[in-house]
């Protein structure tokens, strides 16, 4: 097809003239003698639509990004990071992808107050980064024709040059750069391709910034609107003596319902804005320009004027190999098959490709660790704390960093080579059912790594009732803490047999249908949701599908380093201090002297080279348990044991489901401490695996069988057992009251649903 | 709202066959709903083919694939090829 159709309009190309002011950046740094101090430091923002490689580049420039957060009031992350050139350090602040500058919320209105300035938190911004994917360089550029009318110095980026020829299309860059009056860049950051350039470029268009003051009339969008946005400027310096920006002005008359105009309503003398707009777009109508619609108008029609001479495209639009994909990735029935087989295989390979690094783990590094503390500390409170506190309660949950690894390998997969939005395409059928759509199963699906940032991701769904039943059901998906859990009972309690020649296991089976529990459970509750709470019609569902592409090893080795980190940080802080609390009131009060007086005897035994005899040891064990049972914990313990015994559990369990509400890695940890304090690990052994086989009831039975460690899976499966998640609703929901609901309905759907476990499963299992 | 040059069959979208390609005639309806569409790349010009038919349904604009499923208030009329 042919965007480059004949110029339409004159009134959009001699915007450029007076903008040929940033230099022409792609011949040669001639403008860039100026080495100011003042300049070296320089802030920057990347923009661009959905699926530009954006986030790719991000990390291309800057590797991992310095510092995530939120900026204050609104659920947008904000990602800056830092690169330095010869002249300075840059920081990179990564906005939102987004089609249009056109605020219509709050969260719209971020990138604009970045943009402009006025965002408190960050400093000012000197170049725009407008990233373009190439291949689609017509519709992208509508976002660069609003960055364009910002009059701050611009470079464009082409990125996926890579394609642009396969796929016949031919770009003039440099031609495009004359044009438009901006440097050109062109990128594959996917593959680090033009990256010293774009930095270069970066480089000179704030110096060359330096030298000139930038109009910004005429704008793309003609005579006709640039003289109301001036009439409106003066007005709102007349009527409060406030100055706003021709971009603002802008905004103001363009954007229906406009978030802008209701914030400036509301300053001293400005109540008649709404007023001045209205009749700004009476005046507008009249003259065949009709807001909002005259404005895309404008700028396609600008945008090809262009790009004619510039671009040219083969007679395209004919069926492609990934139209080929999609025809069975997203058909009705095979697409559902395809979802389901491509998470069998990623829960098999976590079951199973991650057993000897957990062995080695268990095996080698946690006993010569304690065996070290042994030698070096004599037994008493300080060891007890290292080894039974820390090492047995801490360790027990890093043993789970190769499984964390290996579930953020596959989603950063599935993600970078596209799948994820098939995945979504396909179940819209399904979510409309429950009154949701497509959309807001992404945000589900980032919930089985984590509810937070699933949570977050929610604000990409338009409808406020849509987003409050995802935000709810969001914290029922099998996130990766919950993993170790599974992991754990799963190895210990589900028999490892194999099916079709050694490739199928069980353990994996079990694993994969854990990760169902929760998704099932949230398709009842999101139907009472959507029907009780938040009534409303079914959204309509627009997104843009990536094309396929091959992961980039640097992307998903990030997002595993990512995550890994995160994990280790969450065991070194709120799982540690947790863990501390647990040993303190599992090891106080009681008296430690004849048990440690023992310890020595049987360690001075060893250390001449004998074996302690076996009474020791029993006695040892005695004394341990009869000290955990006389514990504040195990006071505590007993007291709730009535409460959990019909979930098949002893007070040991019980303690550490109650444990675990900060967060759910925290039961294996209580496990590991209360074992190890408990005396029921021996040096040596597998540590907290062989000690839950090991336990028993009073009367001898084992306190763990498989209907025991179904009716614990399902209760971490239902229960909401982490403050992060809970915070995080807070903060979306604006409410203290949807944290509480959450909690209240998913602890008790928790016990229910392991009441009702153990009780089938155990007569199943008899 | 018929641009010069193309043929006088309209139809609604959703008659297009797999891979036929057709020009938007119009979008009509809710005016906010059609505006976002507009700044995503689907407005009135825009040529589009079908990779998969039904609700949602998956178009390519280009090189951009759009899936789509639009509330009742919003209509496309498409000009087939």
């Amino acid at each position: 097809m042919a965007p480059a159709t004949p110029q339409e309009t004159g009134d959009g190309a001699t915007a450029n003239d007076v903008r040929d002011d940033t230099g022409a950046p792609l011949k040669s740094a001639s403008t860039a003698h100026s080495t100011n101090a003042a300049a070296a430091r320089l802030t920057i923002a990347l923009v661009g639509n959905p699926n530009t490689g954006k986030s790719t580049l991000f990390s291309a420039l800057c590797g991992t990004p310095a510092r995530i957060g939120n900026y204050p009031g609104v659920t947008v992350e904000k990602k800056l990071g830092t690169y330095s050139d010869a002249h300075g350090s840059i920081t990179v602040v990564d906005l939102p992808g987004t089609y249009s500058l056109a605020a219509r919320t709050l969260d719209e209105k971020v990138s604009v107050d970045v943009l402009l300035d006025h965002q408190k938190q960050t400093s000012a911004i000197d170049v725009i980064v407008s990233i373009v994917d190439a291949t689609n360089i017509e519709r992208n550029l509508y976002l660069f024709s609003q960055l364009r009318d910002i009059g701050k110095p611009l470079v464009l980026v082409l990125n996926m040059w890579d394609r642009v020829e396969p796929q016949g299309m031919k770009i003039d860059a440099a031609g495009i750069s004359e044009r438009l009056g901006v440097p050109v860049v062109t990128c594959s950051a996917s593959r680090r391709r033009g990256i010293p350039e774009l930095k270069q470029a970066i480089r000179q268009a704030a110096m060359s910034a330096e030298q000139q003051t930038r109009a910004i009339f005429p704008t793309v969008l003609g005579e006709a609107l640039d003289s109301e946005v001036r009439q409106l400027m003066q007005w709102t310096a007349d009527a409060s003596g406030t100055e706003v920006e021709p971009f603002v002005a802008q905004r103001l008359l363009m954007d229906v319902d406009g978030v802008l105009a209701k914030q400036l309503q509301l300053r001293p003398g400005m109540s008649g804005l709404g007023e001045q707009i209205a009749a700004a777009r009476t005046r507008l109508e009249q003259a065949k320009l009709k807001v909002p619609t005259c404005e895309t108008k404008l700028r396609y029609q600008w945008i090809r004027s262009q790009l004619s001479e510039f671009v040219s495209q083969s007679e395209g639009n004919r069926e492609t190999w990934s139209d080929r994909i999609d025809h069975w990735l997203t058909h009705r029935v095979w697409g559902i098959l395809a979802f389901a087989a491509i998470m069998f295989v990623v829960f098999q390979a976590i079951t199973q490709g991650t057993a000897w690094a957990m062995d080695f783990i268990t095996d080698s590094i946690q006993p010569w660790f304690a065996g070290w503390v042994e030698q070096v500390l004599p037994p008493g409170t300080l060891r007890s704390l290292v080894n039974d506190g820390i090492i047995a309660g801490v360790g027990s949950v890093i043993v789970f960093l190769p499984q964390i690894l290996m579930l953020f390998f596959f989603i950063g997969l599935l993600e970078d080579c596209g799948y994820m939005a098939r995945a979504a395409f396909v179940m819209d059928k399904s979510m409309t059912k429950l009154g949701l759509s497509g959309k807001s199963f992404l945000p589900l699906m980032s919930s089985f790594a984590c509810a937070v940032p699933g949570i977050m991701a929610t604000r990409v769904i338009e409808s406020r009732r849509d987003r409050m039943v995802t935000i709810l059901i969001a914290p029922l998906m099998s996130c990766s803490a919950r993993l170790p859990v599974y992991v754990l009972l799963v190895t210990a309690f589900v028999p490892s047999i194999k099916y079709a020649g050694g490739w199928i296991g069980l353990q994996g089976i079990v694993l994969f249908a854990m990760h169902l529990v929760g998704a099932a459970v949230a398709i009842p509750v999101a139907w009472l949701l959507k029907k009780y709470f938040f009534p409303g019609a079914t959204p309509p569902f627009v997104m843009e599908l990536p094309s396929y592409k091959l992961p980039s090893p640097s992307v998903v080795l990030n997002r595993v380093w990512e995550r890994g980190q995160a994990f280790l940080t969450r065991a070194g802080t709120l799982i540690f201090c947790s863990a501390i609390v647990v040993w303190a009131a599992g090891y106080f009060p009681g008296n430690h002297q004849p048990v440690n007086e023992l310890t020595q005897r049987m360690e001075g035994i060893e250390a001449s080279g004998g074996d302690p005899p076996a009474e020791l040891q029993a006695e040892r064990r005695k004394l341990s348990s009869q000290l955990i049972e006389q514990s504040y914990l195990g006071r505590a313990g007993k007291a709730i044991e009535p409460m959990v015994r019909p979930l098949g559990w002893d007070w040991r369990i019980g303690v550490g489901a109650i444990a675990s509400f900060p967060a759910r890695e925290v039961i294996i940890a209580t496990l590991g401490t209360i074992y190890s304090l408990g005396g029921d690990v021996d040096e040596g052994d597998e540590g907290l695996l062989a000690a839950m086989k090991q336990s028993k009831w009073p009367d001898g039975r084992p306190v763990y069988n498989l209907a025991v460690a179904l009716s614990i899976m399902v209760f971490f499966a239902l229960c909401a057992q982490c403050a992060a998640t809970l915070m995080v609703i807070k903060r979306e929901t604006n409410s203290w009251r949807w944290p509480l609901f959450s909690f209240a309905y998913m602890t008790l759907l928790a016990y229910l649903g392991a009441l009702l476990t153990y009780q089938v499963s155990i007569r199943l299992i008899s | 709202m018929i641009a010069s040059g193309i043929s006088e069959t309209i139809l609604p979208l959703d008659q297009l066959r797999i891979n036929e390609v057709g020009e938007v005639v119009e979008i009509v309806g809710n005016e906010s709903e059609v505006h976002r569409l507009s700044e995503m790349g689907l407005h009135h010009g825009t040529r589009v083919r079908v990779v998969k038919r039904g609700s949602p349904c998956l178009l390519a604009l280009d090189g951009k694939r759009l899936s789509l499923r639009l509330g009742s208030d919003v209509d496309i009329f498409v000009s087939p090829e």
